[in-house]
């Protein structure tokens, strides 16, 4: 089946006062219809920029796309112009983001600002019809008293209803792409727990694909289909997911999933460590951009920047991949 | 009995909150509601909930940050409240603590000297050079390089402004370090490297933590015993190992099951609590609990729980533990 998204060798960044600053080095992912993907890194490795692009958000005028293309339903998102891309947003392709109180306007009511984004893709609806939509979306997505919410403003609710919100009104459009930037990260953990339950429901029913951008390989472990993890600006390795937790092939992988503290694990014993911190964008090492803090690094890392070798279950982008022996 | 280094007794500590044209009292933030616990030399407590149960509240008022409401404070056996001058600069060398921003917690005007230093200047000790030298082996030992000594934080990483906060927590070689969510705005390659180092640290000095955080995990990853928080009491205290694997409160049990695993074969093993944490102006009557406990009865609604001991070591506040106990045991 051809993939619903599309992402190839995208390059983005932004103009700085120091001089352009790229931070997508060749990006590509794809992703199908009923499919969720995770999208992993450290903070800087470049994953929510690559959601910025495929909305076209990046901040402007200093974020731009640079080379690379984002196929969607046979149309090239980078290229399109903006009346269509007006179609594709929203309608096909919605956002969710980490903190639900800044991403809706504090002096309008709930139901207004769900109402307007009804009748911004659906002009000819009245006010009663989408009013009516958005109070059924409000008790899809299990917000106790839905009509009395309506008539409420974002402070009052609390983190995970305003994230519930946030979702209703991203699935009003049903859209075949929701993009979910760290949506739970802000969240405590039994509410966490219930906004993933919650997207999985959503996803169950209308099939839609799911872009999840986190930093929690738990939460990964816990709702993805396929896995990419980001390192630096670059893909370095991707796999579904049971594949990715049981054999990591890139050092980076491996590493970031030792160092996780353990529910299981022996208490009070020295975590496994990943030297170092990642480096500055304007300061890229050349080669590997990972090798100055691989244990498996050698002269070859430094000499050429590894390409993603694809193998039947995997893909990776690294010179001295992690064998069977030593996972 | 050998004495606890702090010991902490039905700690209460209400906020006012204010309203109408001439700011009277017309209620109280309930942050924390008869809290009692010790901790022994060169230990770790970990204290865990959600937001708003009062963790860092605890925190702060065992700091002297805040007065409590009630309840009293004993650090190496004394009242930290009836203290005089003396006793209570000690007390302020000998109990520091690390924030979780550590982009806000340093003075971005001031040079990473000047914040290592600081400490010694308010003690009055040492010689400038010497207070000097005392900065560099601090940033040695928590593994930066010396040439930092020069450089203001916003030239460091987010970890390597938290090695600094460290840093300035050990200088006056303190028995006992509050670290309030020390570790959680940091990335996992990051946070393993902080955590060892707090570990690390605490073998070395024989210090005392009292780790505060919302990732159970992590939490217990690094701590002797465990005080699991839900607005403003605490619902459950035991070892470690022993809350890990034999919760007894329904919170502790839905808190350590809703935390994702990093394992994709252990998916769907959840326990999902319906609905939020109740507003602490307004708890709810009885068990605190009630509101989302798959296991409330008229009983926990009327009265509320004392804590009773499952054994040594191990106190829980709920009516039914011993119920759901046996039924997890035959059912």
């Amino acid at each position: 089946m051809a993939a619903l998204l599309e992402v190839r060798d995208l390059r983005a960044g932004f103009d700085t006062d120091a001089g352009y600053v790229e931070v997508l080095d060749g990006v590509s992912f794809e992703l199908s219809s009923g499919e969720t993907l995770g999208l992993v890194g450290e903070s800087g490795c470049g994953k929510s920029v690559s959601a910025l692009s495929i909305m076209n958000l990046l901040p402007q005028p200093a974020g731009k796309i640079t080379a690379g293309s984002i196929g969607f339903q046979n149309r090239d998102l980078v290229a399109l112009p903006r009346e269509e891309l007006h179609d594709v947003r929203g309608n096909r392709i919605s956002m969710i983001f980490q903190e639900p109180m800044t991403a809706l306007n504090p002096v309008h009511r709930i139901g207004n600002q769900i109402i307007e984004a009804v009748k911004l893709h659906q002009p000819d609806l009245t006010t009663t019809i989408a009013r009516q939509r958005a109070l059924a979306m409000l008790e899809r997505v299990g917000i106790p008293a839905p009509d009395q919410r309506l008539n409420e403003y974002p402070h009052q609710l609390s983190g995970g209803m305003r994230q519930r919100v946030m979702i209703a009104m991203a699935l009003t459009m049903q859209p075949d792409l929701l993009i979910a930037d760290e949506p739970t990260t802000a969240l405590d953990v039994t509410i966490q727990a219930q906004i993933l339950d919650l997207l999985r429901e959503m996803q169950r029913e209308s099939g839609m694909a799911i872009l999840f951008i986190t930093h929690d390989l738990g939460v990964i472990a816990e709702l993805c289909d396929r896995v990419t993890v980001m390192y630096a600006g670059c893909v370095v390795e991707q796999a579904n997911v049971t594949e990715l937790f049981s054999t990591p092939r890139h050092p980076y992988t491996q590493g970031l999933l030792r160092s996780i503290p353990r529910l299981d694990a022996t208490p009070k014993q020295p975590l496994t460590t990943i030297p170092g911190a990642v480096p500055a964008l304007i300061d890229m090492p050349e080669g590997c951009r990972f090798r100055n803090r691989c244990l498996n690094a050698e002269d070859d890392c430094e000499l050429r920047s590894p390409d993603l070798v694809h193998t039947a279950e995997h893909e990776f982008a690294c010179h001295h991949p992690v064998t069977e022996e030593t996972i | 009995m050998k004495e606890s280094l702090l010991q902490v007794r039905g700690l209460k500590k209400y906020f006012p909150v204010r309203g109408g044209v001439f700011l009277r009292r017309i209620g109280n933030v309930q942050a924390v509601e008869d809290v009692s616990f010790s901790i022994e030399r060169g230990k770790t407590l970990g204290l865990v909930g959600e937001s708003g149960c009062g963790k860092s509240t605890v925190g702060q008022t065992i700091m002297k940050l805040h007065a409590p409401t009630a309840g009293e404070i004993f650090y190496e056996g004394r009242d930290i409240a009836a203290m005089n001058r003396a006793e209570l600069k000690a007390f302020r060398r000998d109990v520091q603590i690390i924030f979780q921003d550590p982009f806000e917690s340093l003075n971005a005007r001031h040079t990473v000297s000047r914040i290592l230093e600081e400490p010694f200047v308010i003690h009055e000790m040492g010689t400038a050079a010497e207070r000097r030298r005392w900065a560099g082996d601090l940033l040695t030992r928590v593994g930066l390089q010396v040439d930092a000594l020069d450089r203001f934080p916003h030239e460091f990483s987010g970890g390597q402004r938290q090695r600094i906060g460290i840093a300035r927590a050990i200088a006056l070689k303190p028995k006992l370090v509050v670290c309030d969510e020390a570790v959680s705005a940091l990335d996992v390659s990051i946070q393993s490297q902080v955590i060892n180092l707090l570990m690390d640290l605490q073998r070395e000095m024989n210090l005392a933590l009292i780790f505060i955080a919302h990732d159970l995990a992590v939490v217990k990853h690094v701590s002797d015993d465990i005080a699991v928080m839900y607005l403003g009491k605490i619902v459950e205290q035991a070892n470690a190992q022993e809350i890990y694997k034999f919760p007894r409160h329904p919170y502790t049990e839905a808190l350590l099951s809703a935390i994702p695993i990093p394992d994709p074969s252990r998916r769907g093993e959840r326990i999902i609590l319906s609905g939020d944490v109740p507003s602490p102006i307004h708890p709810p009557s009885g068990c605190r609990f009630h509101t989302r406990c798959p296991h409330a009865a008229d009983q926990c609604r009327s009265s509320e729980p004392a804590e009773e001991f499952v054994k040594e070591g191990h106190r829980v506040a709920c009516h039914f533990w011993k119920k759901l106990a046996d039924t997890k045991a035959f059912g």
